[in-house]
């Protein structure tokens, strides 16, 4: 007993057809998985920055304020 | 034979959803990171300048811990009015590092989750970082 040709055709097109779906969902992962890749050090050097904020401020704000004494200070040794 | 176009369909809008969600988090991430780091840069140069127009007057003053004083006394207003922005961009920060194990750990549906969040925290400090820039006291 043969199979038909249409059968056979009809197979062939449903493994096509499957491919083309695993290549698809293939291609859509790995471009989920390269935008992942791209935002993973992006969000942690943001987390990183803005965890430490509060912190420049202060540092900066003290080394302002102590740059500004020293200038005054180093004039009036100077007789400027 | 209906319903492989159906599973196709939504695998595809999942793996699109997820890939978009990832991209915004990190073009946000990115523009967060700008405006934080112009307005510490603006911070910076703002101190200097209500330093110089203090000088004058902490220059009369007899020792240094006066005049750091009056330095520290001129800057404070400043400082003050700073300070709410800071609170902002401290507050955003656990947002942010919640997302970044989310996106490590391929939780995208976590991440997916945080992204209104981690976007409207950056808006809104966006808004008060240049609010501050065009009203802090002078």
């Amino acid at each position: 007993m043969s199979i038909p040709v249409w059968v056979g055709t009809a197979l062939g097109l449903a493994v096509d057809l499957g491919k083309m779906v695993a290549a698809a969902i293939e291609g859509r992962m790995a471009d989920v998985e390269a935008s992942r890749l791209v935002a993973v050090p992006k969000l942690r050097a943001l987390a990183d920055f803005l965890a430490k904020h509060e912190e420049r401020e202060e540092a900066d704000a003290t080394a302002a304020v102590r740059e500004a004494t020293e200038e005054v200070m180093h004039e009036k040794r100077e007789g400027i | 034979m209906t319903g492989a176009p159906l599973i196709l369909a939504f695998l595809s809008t999942c793996l699109v959803g997820c890939a978009s969600a990832y991209q915004t988090l990190g073009s946000t991430a990115d523009t967060f990171l700008l405006r934080v780091d112009r307005f510490e840069v603006y911070n910076a140069a703002r101190r200097r300048e209500i330093l110089a127009e203090a000088k004058p007057s902490c220059a009369t003053k007899a020792t240094a811990p006066d005049v750091e004083a009056c330095f520290a006394a001129a800057i404070a207003p400043f400082e003050a009015s700073r300070r709410p922005v800071s609170a902002c961009i401290d507050g955003a920060a656990p947002l942010v590092r919640a997302a970044e194990k989310a996106v490590e750990a391929k939780d995208a549906k976590v991440a997916a989750g945080l992204l209104p969040e981690v976007a409207a925290g950056a808006a809104k400090c966006a808004l008060k970082i240049e609010a501050h820039m065009k009203t802090e006291v002078k």
